[in-house]
């Protein structure tokens, strides 16, 4: 069985990200790059899934620049067997990430397709179902529980509102988001690490897929960022829990107006 | 111009979300002399009308269907958009609507942003605001109208008070059978929580525990006071890992955001990336037994001391206060 899994490159989720100069984007000097942790849940499920087929091989795909050859790397160190990098220098929409992703899934005939149910970085949610649709494939948007019955056919759970869980029965080929009850991602072994070292990464343009980069994008684009509001420090109280207690419920009341 | 708002319903009322989004749209309408449509697939909601009149909805598109499906449900979403030359397609952001909006973008070619807290129309051009980095930062969109555009907004950001006026709606059924099952995917079975509480992600209050509650069963005593307050119940990460809460309570950049008017956390040290996913909320009270915690850098109203005797008392004094 062919399968691929999605990965992306965003800051480390301790990062205290930081606006640049021009508010184009983000001060990336001394800034720790991660796989997306959604992502990771995606590539351990697809690990998973070729260990229990017990054949087929597991390709780490990215949309990214040559930075994001570190994310590849640590997805060939926990265990893939081979990478791709969808080559794009400019900052893609949603829609365009999921052209380029649907044309090298269509190209290389995968059969399951993994992705994390969002991306920490710009936290859209969009282009694993996009991608899906490109396809004419069905998908799954948030995973946590997944299970092949056969060749054909997965029984998993998909999160909704309130807690609640559906169970899906999806017909192969299919993409599936990972969410965080899915699994436990493994850490890369150090034969892992020492392997992925000298397997190679293959890279494509959208050019080689027959796209045009220049004409990817639509009409959606983002103009700048800017800084949330800050929040200050409030009122604390520190002694006389029973009384800390009766004015904090007081200023709840008429002071913020919330209860 | 065409404004169409994807509406929710459950228990035979239009979901409060989704109510907020309407009332957005219509203020959007208004000043721009759009029309406002409202395409609700679901149950019939017995007086569905009545509760659209005050939006000023010039028509409800209904397919009455009982079953979700991915792959249907947004080829039918897209062909409407299409059908009725919808220029902004918009809803509350929801498991289905996330599930659903970014396909219908992908058939209709279009762009769309996810999660906005700001939205308004500038002649041609749709502009928003989305948080991104967990909020760290504020994203400034936008998205020109020659082609459509599909946008998901936050809960509890919105006034879902209506200023547009009443209204007589024409109400249109479209066929439910194109929004059926697809073949290729369908719903075997659903697990509901028993909980009478809402959801997480809308809820407008939420109390939070993290791993000093120390096992499930403490969790009572939180449940006890958010069910004083009518609130969803989080949890940190610490808590989820250490098996004290289930995962689709977690909180934060790996966990769900929230967005409620009042957000109370006990025992949570306020780590980065418990911060990303609550930060926004409007009033923080904090509880934690060390006056150092980063919480407090956060917090509104801080109370130093032992979760353990402090939500007790707070239940007490709420569960009061609320009777008078
Ligand atoms: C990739 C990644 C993603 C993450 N995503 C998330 C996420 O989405 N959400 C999240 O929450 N975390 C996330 N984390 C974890 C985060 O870094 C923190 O470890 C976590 O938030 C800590 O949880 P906590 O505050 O409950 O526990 P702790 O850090 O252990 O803090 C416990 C706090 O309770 C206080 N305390 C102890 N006893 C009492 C008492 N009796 N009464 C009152 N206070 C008491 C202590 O003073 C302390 O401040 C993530 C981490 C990583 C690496």
């Amino acid at each position: 069985m062919k399968i691929a899994v999605c990965v992306k490159r965003v800051p480390d989720t301790a990062s205290n990200i930081k606006l640049n100069n021009d508010q184009q984007g983000i001060v990336e000097d001394g800034l720790k790059f991660i796989i997306s942790p959604y992502d990771e849940f995606g590539v351990e499920e697809g690990l998973k899934t070729k260990e229990s087929v017990g054949s087929g091989e597991v390709t780490a795909l990215t949309v990214g620049d040559d930075k994001s050859q570190d994310v590849l790397r640590n997805a060939l160190a926990m265990g893939c067997d081979k990478a791709v990098m969808v080559q794009s220098q400019e900052k893609l929409s949603g829609l365009s990430v999921a052209k380029l992703l649907a044309a090298k899934i269509k190209a290389d005939d995968y059969q399951l397709v993994f992705t994390g149910k969002h991306a920490i970085d710009d936290d859209a949610s969009q282009v694993s179902q996009m991608t899906a649709q490109l396809l004419d494939w069905p998908h799954v948007s948030s995973v946590s529980k997944f299970e092949l019955i056969d060749e054909t056919t997965a029984k998993v759970h998909r999160d909704v509102d309130g807690g609640n869980q559906e169970v899906w029965e999806i017909k192969l080929p299919a993409i599936f988001a990972a969410s965080k009850g899915l699994n436990q991602p493994r850490y890369a072994s150090l034969k892992g690490i020492m392997q992925s070292k000298s397997k190679p990464i293959e890279k494509v343009s959208a050019s080689d897929l027959g796209l045009d980069e220049g004409s990817l994008n639509n009409n959606v684009k983002v103009i700048n960022y800017e800084e949330p509001p800050a929040r200050q420090a409030g009122q604390i109280f520190k002694d006389a829990p029973q009384e800390a207690v009766k004015e904090v419920v007081k200023k709840l009341r008429e002071e913020a107006k919330v209860i | 111009m065409n404004i169409a708002v994807w509406i929710e319903g459950s228990n035979n009322k239009i979901k409060k979300a989704s109510l907020e989004v309407l009332a957005q749209a219509g203020r959007l309408a208004k000043a721009n002399n759009a029309n406002l449509l409202a395409l609700y697939v679901g149950e019939s909601i017995a007086d569905i009308e009545t509760q659209l009149r005050p939006y000023a909805v010039k028509a409800l598109y209904h397919a009455n269907v009982s079953n979700y499906n991915t792959v249907s449900w947004s080829n039918q979403t897209a062909k409407f958009c299409s059908d009725h030359d919808v220029n902004i397609l918009l809803a509350s952001l929801s498991a289905n609507s996330q599930d659903t909006f970014p396909r219908v973008a992908a058939q209709l070619n279009c762009g769309m942003i996810s999660e906005v807290t700001h939205i308004e129309l500038e002649g041609n051009t749709l502009k928003a605001k989305r948080p991104v980095y967990a909020g760290k930062l504020i994203a400034n969109v936008e998205a020109s109208l020659d082609a459509p555009v599909v946008v998901t907004c936050r809960p509890n950001v919105f006034d879902p008070k209506p200023e547009s006026g009443e209204s007589n709606i024409e109400i249109n059924e479209l066929d439910a059978a194109g929004f059926s099952e697809c073949g290729r995917c369908k719903i075997l079975d659903v697990k509901e929580t028993v909980s009478d509480r809402p959801d997480l992600a809308a809820a407008e209050i939420v109390v939070s525990a993290g791993r000093s509650i120390k096992s499930e069963e403490n969790f009572s005593m939180i449940n006890e006071l958010a069910d004083v307050l009518g609130a969803a119940v989080g949890a940190s990460r610490a808590a989820v890992d250490a098996g004290y809460a289930s995962h689709d309570m977690q909180v934060g950049q790996t966990g769900k955001t929230v967005n409620p008017k009042l957000y109370i956390a006990c025992g949570i040290s306020g780590a980065i990336q418990h911060l990303a996913g609550m930060s926004s909320s409007k009033v923080i009270v904090a509880i934690n037994t060390d006056p150092e915690a980063p919480i407090f850098q956060k917090a509104d109203y801080g109370i130093v001391g032992d979760m353990f005797e402090l939500v007790p008392l707070m239940k007490e004094e709420l569960a009061k206060l609320l009777q008078e």
